[in-house]
C-alpha cells in the first residue's frame, strides 16, 4: 500500500465517521436541542409579553394589545397565530380567529399555552401557534452548510495533506523507489537532486551517499567478480585437475577436469579423503613423505599411479600447496594434478623407439661395413664366374660362394631394412591389390586349421610403398600369426582408410596429419605380455625355440614400415591374441599402370668415367665392371685426389661418379669444386645409406642422381647409362 | 504732510477692523443665544392612540416643523391621560396638541394661545358592533359602554352628558384609554357600545370600521388644537403657526397632517372653543387629581 493511502486513509476513514457522526448523530442531537433551546426561549419570551400584557390587560388597552401582538407576529414570521383569550373564554385578539395550515404544513408548528394570571386572578391566556418549519429548515440548512463547510475544510486539509505527502514524502519516496530499481538494475547514473535540509532530504543525501558507495563497492566488487571469474574460469576448464581438500585431507572441492580423470563427479567425492583414488601402487612411504611435507608447509611434487572409478589405472602428475589464511595458520592444501598416462606412454614408446634406433644404427653401421665387403666378394665372384665355363668344379665352388655371400648379403639387407638403410623403391600401390594378391601364397604359408579372413575397405587405398616390403611385412606377419597359433585359430587382415588430426598423432608416430591406410594383421593365438610387447620389434629378440627364428621378422617390419614413413602398433592381450596395425599415408592414385620397364645391363661408348671412392674394394670393383662394360674409368681415392683428377681430365670425363662420405673433401664438396671448373658435367653420388637419410643430414640436395651401395653391377650400369644419357640441363 | 496722511490711513484701517470685529463677535453671540433658546421647546401631544402610534405620526411633523421653523422641538407624551393633563395643566409643555376641552381648562390657569386646528369639527359618536341587536340609546341603559377616558370631549364627556341628560340613560363606562381600545372593546364584545369621534373611527383599519355602526352622533366641537405656552416667544409661536398652515398647503405636509389627524388645516382662536364652556359639562370633566 503507498505511503499517501497509508497517511491518508486513516483520515478518510476518520472523515466517513465524523461525517456518519455528524449526520447520523450530531445533526439529529443538535436539532433536538436547538428545537428544545428555541422552545425554552420562546416560552420565555411569552412570559415577558405575558408580563407586558398583563397591565394593558388590567388598563383595557384593546388597542395597545393589538399594537403590540400584531406587532409581535409581523416580527416573528413563523407565528402561525397569536390569540388571546379572556379568562371567560373570549378571544379579544386577533378581530377574527386565523386559519391554521394543512395538517402537511402543520408538521412542525408549536401550540404554546400561556396562562395570564395576577394576583391568582386569571385574566385570561395566550395561544402561539408558531410554525417550527423554516427555523427547522434553516437550522437544518444552516448546520448542514456548516457540516459541509467543516467537510470541505477536512477535504481540503486532505487534499492538502495528500499533495503534501504527494510533493514532500510520495514524490521523493517514489524518485528514491525509482532510483533503487535502477540502482538494482546497476545503472549508477540516478540522479538524486537535493531536497532541502529536512528529514527527506537527509535521506536523499544518505541515498545519494550509500549509491556512490555501493557504487565503488560494486566496481570493486566486480573487478574482484571479474577475478574470481577468471579464476573459476580457468579452474573450471583447466586442463589438469585441481582438487582442494581442508587441512584434514577431505575435499572440498573438485574441477570438471578431475571428474574427467577419474570418472567421480565432484558430488561424489565432497567430503572424501583422495585416498579412494589409490591404487596400491604409490609406495606408502610416498604418502608418508607427502604428509609431513605438505603438512610442515611445504609444496610437494610427485606423482601418482592412481585408479578410476572404473578401475583402470593411471598416472598422475601433482603439485600439493597448503593454504594458509591471514594468520598463516594452514586451512587447506590445493593439489593440481596432471594425467600423464598418454605422456608415461609416449615416454616408453619414445624410449622403445630410441632403443630400436639405436639397435638399428648399430646394426645398420655394421651392415654398411658388411655390404661393402659383400660387395667386393659378389663383385669378384661374378667377374671370375664370367671368365669360368659353368660346370666346372671351380666354378662349382665359385657358385657356393656366391650362394653364401647371397645369403649374407640377404641378411645384410634385413639388418639395413630394419635400420632403414636399405633400398625401396616406393611406387603407387593398392593396398588392397596387394593383399589379394598375396591371399593364396599367404594360404599356402598358414596351416590348414587356421582359417585366414579378408576384410578390405570398399575404397581406394592407394599408397607409396615398395611393393615387395610390404608383401615381406604381410609375409612376416603371417609367419609370426601362424607360429603363435600352434592349435590353430583365425587369422584376419583387414584394411581400413583413417584420418588422423595432430591429436591422434600424438600417440602415433607419423609424418603428419591426414589420411592414412590401416593395414591389421590379428591372430586369436597365445598372445604376449606386456614386457614382450615392448620388445617384439628389436631385433634377434624371439620368443621362439632356439633354430626357429632368426629375431628379425618383426624388426623387419618395423624398419620397413618406418621407412615407409608409416607406423606400427601392436595391442595384444596373453591368451587372446595380438592385433598389429601399419598406417601407411595415403596418396592419390595416378590411375596408371606403369609398365615395368626390363632393364637390360646396357653397354658403354668409351665414355670416360671419374670414379671417386675412399674404399679400395668397392673402388676396384666398380671400375672392372665398368671397363668391362665398354667405359674409361679414371680413380680417386678421396675428395681431393677427385678434384684434381678431373681438373686434369676434365674435358674428357664425361661423368663422376663419386661416394657421399670421404676423407679429406666430402662428395658433395669435391663436386661443388668440380663444378666450377666444369658446370655442365653429370654426378652420379653413391652411399651406403639410404638417399633419405643423406637428405636429412643436409649432405645432398634434392633431384640429384644417386645410388645406394651395394649395388649389383647390372644395377649399376643400368644407373651409369640412365645419367649418361639424361639431357644436361645446362645442354 | 505726507507722514501725517500715512498715519491717518494706518489708524483709519486698524479702527475698522476692530469695530469689524467687535460687530460679528456681537452677531455670533447673538445668534448662539437664540440657538440656546429654540433647543429647549417640548412639544406636548395628548395620549390619543398607543405611544408608538403617536410617535409614529408625530415624528415626521416635528422633524418637519423643524426644518421649516428652524427651532428645535422635544416630542413629549404621556402614558397616562391624566398624566397628560397634570403636565398640561402645570403648563410644562412650550406647544402642545390637545383636547378641545383641555383649552377651556387651560386657558383659565396657563392660558395656552390655539395656533392651528382641523377645519372640520370634532364629532362625537357611540359606535356598537355592526350586528348588534341594539338599535335605541335606551337599549344601552344598565350595560357597559367603553370611553377613551372620562375627560376625552367628544368621545366620552359630551356622550355621557347627552345620554344621561338628553336620553336619560344610565351606563356603565369602562375607559379603555383610547379611541382605538374603544373601537376593539365593542368590536370583541367586551362593551355593549362604545364612545369615540368620527375622525378617529375614521383612523381604524377599515375591518374595524365595518365591523362597528354609529347609534349616536354628537354635536360639533372644534377640533383638538396646536397651542402655545404664552412664555413661548411670538415670533416663534408665529413661525410654528406659518409652518403648519404652509405644510397643509402642500400634498406631502397634509398627508403628514392628516395622519394626526388634520384633515384641513386652518389657524385656530380662543373664541372657537368659548361656546363649550355653555354646554354645562363640567359635571363630567374628571380632574386628574380626582383619580390619584
Amino acid at each position: 500500500m503507498r505511503l499517501r493511502i497509508k497517511i491518508v486513509a486513516p483520515l478518510l476513514c476518520f472523515s466517513v465517521l465524523l461525517f456518519a457522526f455528524l449526520y447520523g448523530y450530531w445533526m439529529p442531537h443538535i436539532l433536538d436541542y436547538t428545537e428544545v433551546e428555541h422552545n425554552k426561549s420562546l416560552e420565555m419570551h411569552l412570559d415577558s409579553v405575558v408580563e407586558l400584557l398583563i397591565p394593558l390587560l388590567l388598563g383595557h388597552q384593546l388597542d395597545a394589545i393589538y399594537d403590540n401582538l400584531t406587532s409581535l407576529k409581523r416580527r416573528n414570521k413563523d407565528w402561525i397565530s397569536i390569540q388571546l383569550f379572556t379568562a371567560d373564554g373570549k378571544m379579544i385578539y386577533p378581530l377574527h380567529s386565523s386559519q391554521l395550515p394543512a395538517a402537511g404544513v402543520m408538521q412542525h408548528t408549536h401550540i404554546f399555552e400561556k396562562p395570564i394570571n395576577y394576583l391568582d386572578v386569571n385574566l385570561g391566556k395566550l395561544i402561539l401557534v408558531e410554525d417550527y418549519g423554516p427555523r427547522l429548515t434553516a437550522v437544518w440548512k444552516r448546520h448542514r452548510e456548516l457540516m459541509i463547510s467543516l467537510l470541505t475544510i477536512i477535504g481540503a486539509f486532505f487534499l492538502t495533506v495528500w499533495l503534501t505527502i504527494e510533493r514532500i514524502v510520495s514524490r521523493p519516496v517514489k524518485r528514491l523507489a525509482s532510483a533503487s530499481r535502477r540502482l538494482a538494475d546497476g545503472d549508477f547514473n540516478v540522479p538524486l537532486l537535493k531536497m532541502g535540509r529536512d528529514e527527506i532530504g537527509t535521506l536523499v543525501e544518505s541515498f545519494s551517499d550509500m549509491r556512490d558507495a555501493i557504487h565503488g563497492y560494486q566496481e570493486e566488487l566486480i573487478q574482484k567478480n571479474e577475478s574470481l571469474i577468471k579464476l573459476s574460469l580457468a579452474i573450471e576448464q583447466s586442463p589438469v585437475s585441481i582438487m582442494i581438500t581442508d587441512a584434514a585431507g577431505d575435499i572440498e572441492f573438485t574441477n570438471p577436469k578431475f571428474s574427467e580423470v577419474t570418472g567421480y563427479a565432484g558430488k561424489e567425492v565432497i567430503g572424501k579423503n583422495p585416498r579412494f583414488l589409490k591404487s596400491g601402487d604409490t609406495p606408502r612411504e610416498a604418502y608418508k613423505t607427502l604428509w609431513a611435507g605438505i603438512s610442515s608447509g611445504n609444496v610437494w611434487h610427485g606423482e601418482f599411479h592412481n585408479r578410476k572409478k572404473n578401475g583402470e589405472l593411471f598416472w598422475e602428475s601433482a603439485s600439493i600447496s597448503p593454504v594458509r589464511n591471514t594468520e598463516g595458520i594452514i586451512t587447506h592444501y590445493i593439489a593440481v594434478k596432471e594425467d600423464i598416462t598418454e605422456r608415461k606412454k609416449l615416454e616408453e614408446q619414445l624410449r622403445q623407439s630410441q632403443k630400436l634406433e639405436a639397435i638399428g644404427q648399430l646394426a645398420g653401421g655394421i651392415a654398411h661395413d658388411f655390404n661393402n665387403m659383400l660387395t667386393a666378394i659378389i663383385g669378384y665372384a661374378h667377374l671370375l664366374a664370367m671368365k669360368i665355363e659353368k660346370g666346372s668344379e671351380t666354378r662349382l665352388y665359385l657358385d657356393q660362394i656366391l650362394s653364401s655371400a647371397e645369403k649374407s648379403a640377404n641378411l645384410t639387407r634385413q639388418l639395413l631394412a630394419f635400420s632403414r638403410k636399405q633400398i625401396i623403391a616406393p611406387e603407387e600401390t593398392d593396398l588392397n591389390a596387394l593383399i589379394k594378391k598375396m591371399e593364396k601364397l599367404l594360404l599356402r604359408l598358414i596351416s590348414e586349421d587356421i582359417e585366414l579372413k579378408t576384410e578390405l575397405a570398399y575404397t581406394d587405398l592407394t599408397v607409396m610403398v615398395d611393393p615387395g616390403q610390404i608383401e615381406q611385412v604381410l609375409m612376416n606377419l603371417c609367419t609370426n600369426a601362424r607360429d603363435a597359433m600352434p592349435h590353430g585359430g583365425m587369422l584376419a587382415i583387414g584394411t581400413d582408410v583413417v584420418e588422423l588430426d595432430e591429436a591422434c598423432l600424438k600417440t602415433q608416430e607419423l609424418p603428419g596429419p591426414g589420411k592414412y591406410a590401416i593395414l591389421s594383421v590379428t591372430d586369436t593365438g597365445m598372445g604376449m605380455d606386456e614386457k614382450t610387447r615392448q620388445r617384439i620389434f628389436e631385433p634377434f629378440f624371439t620368443t621362439k625355440e632356439m633354430g626357429k627364428g632368426t629375431g628379425l621378422g618383426l624388426s623387419i617390419v618395423y624398419g620397413i614400415i618406418k621407412q615407409h614413413n608409416g607406423n606400427i602398433t601392436v595391442y595384444s592381450e596373453p591368451g587372446k591374441g595380438t592385433t598389429f596395425k601399419i598406417y601407411l599415408p595415403l596418396v592419390k592414385s595416378r590411375n596408371e599402370n606403369e609398365e615395368a620397364v626390363e632393364v637390360v645391363p646396357p653397354r658403354g661408348n668409351a665414355e670416360t668415367i671419374l670414379i671417386a671412392e675412399d674404399n679400395e674394394e668397392v673402388r676396384v670393383l666398380t671400375k672392372n665392371v665398368l671397363e668391362e662394360y665398354g667405359y674409361r674409368v679414371i680413380e680417386a681415392v678421396d675428395g681431393e685426389d677427385a678434384v684434381t683428377k678431373f681438373i686434369d681430365n676434365k674435358d674428357m670425363i664425361r661423368l663422376v661418379m663419386i661416394d657421399v662420405i670421404m676423407p679429406k673433401k666430402s662428395g658433395k664438396e669435391a663436386v661443388n669444386e668440380i663444378k666450377k671448373t666444369k658446370p655442365d658435367v653429370k654426378v652420379l653420388f653413391a652411399s651406403g645409406y639410404t638417399v633419405d637419410i643423406i637428405n636429412k643430414k643436409g649432405i645432398l640436395e634434392e633431384g640429384i642422381d644417386f645410388i645406394s651401395k651395394p649395388v649389383t653391377p647390372r644395377d649399376l650400369l643400368v644407373k651409369i647409362r640412365q645419367v649418361l644419357d639424361k639431357i644436361s640441363q645446362t645442354g | 504732510m505726507k507722514k501725517r496722511n500715512h498715519l491717518s490711513w494706518s489708524l483709519s484701517i486698524v479702527l475698522i477692523s476692530v469695530l469689524t470685529a467687535i460687530i460679528f463677535g456681537c452677531l455670533e453671540l447673538v445668534h448662539n443665544n437664540y440657538a440656546l433658546a429654540v433647543e429647549s421647546y417640548t412639544f406636548g401631544v395628548v395620549p390619543q392612540f398607543e405611544q408608538r402610534k403617536l410617535y409614529a405620526v408625530w415624528k415626521p411633523v416635528i422633524d418637519e416643523l423643524e426644518r421649516r421653523t428652524g427651532l428645535a422641538f422635544k416630542l413629549v407624551t404621556t402614558l397616562k391621560i391624566q398624566d397628560f393633563e397634570k403636565e398640561f395643566l402645570n403648563g410644562n409643555f412650550d406647544f402642545v396638541y390637545m383636547n378641545p376641552y383641555f383649552m377651556l381648562v387651560g386657558s383659565m390657569s396657563q392660558k395656552y394661545i390655539p395656533l392651528v386646528r382641523d377645519k372640520s369639527p370634532l364629532r362625537g359618536i357611540l359606535v356598537v358592533p355592526k350586528d348588534s341587536p341594539i338599535k335605541n340609546l335606551s337599549e344601552l341603559n344598565g350595560k357597559v359602554v367603553a370611553f377613551p377616558s372620562p375627560n376625552a370631549i367628544g368621545a366620552s364627556m359630551l356622550i355621557r352628558a347627552d345620554l344621561e341628560r338628553m336620553y336619560h340613560v344610565t351606563v356603565k363606562p369602562l375607559y379603555v384609554k383610547t379611541h382605538s381600545s374603544v373601537y376593539l372593546h365593542v368590536v370583541k364584545g367586551l362593551a355593549a357600545a362604545g364612545g369615540g369621534v368620527e375622525k378617529t373611527l375614521g383612523e381604524q383599519e377599515q375591518e374595524i370600521r365595518d365591523s362597528l355602526r354609529i347609534l349616536y352622533t354628537t354635536r360639533e366641537i372644534p377640533s383638538h388644537p396646536v397651542a402655545a405656552h404664552p412664555r413661548v416667544a411670538k415670533i416663534d409661536r408665529e413661525k410654528v403657526r406659518r409652518a403648519l398652515l404652509d405644510m397643509g398647503l402642500i400634498p406631502e405636509g397634509r398627508k403628514l397632517l392628516s395622519r394626526i389627524p388634520i384633515k384641513e388645516i386652518m389657524p385656530a382662536r380662543a373664541g372657537d372653543y368659548a361656546a363649550m364652556s355653555t354646554w354645562g359639562l363640567d359635571d363630567y370633566w374628571t380632574p386628574y387629581w380626582s383619580e390619584e
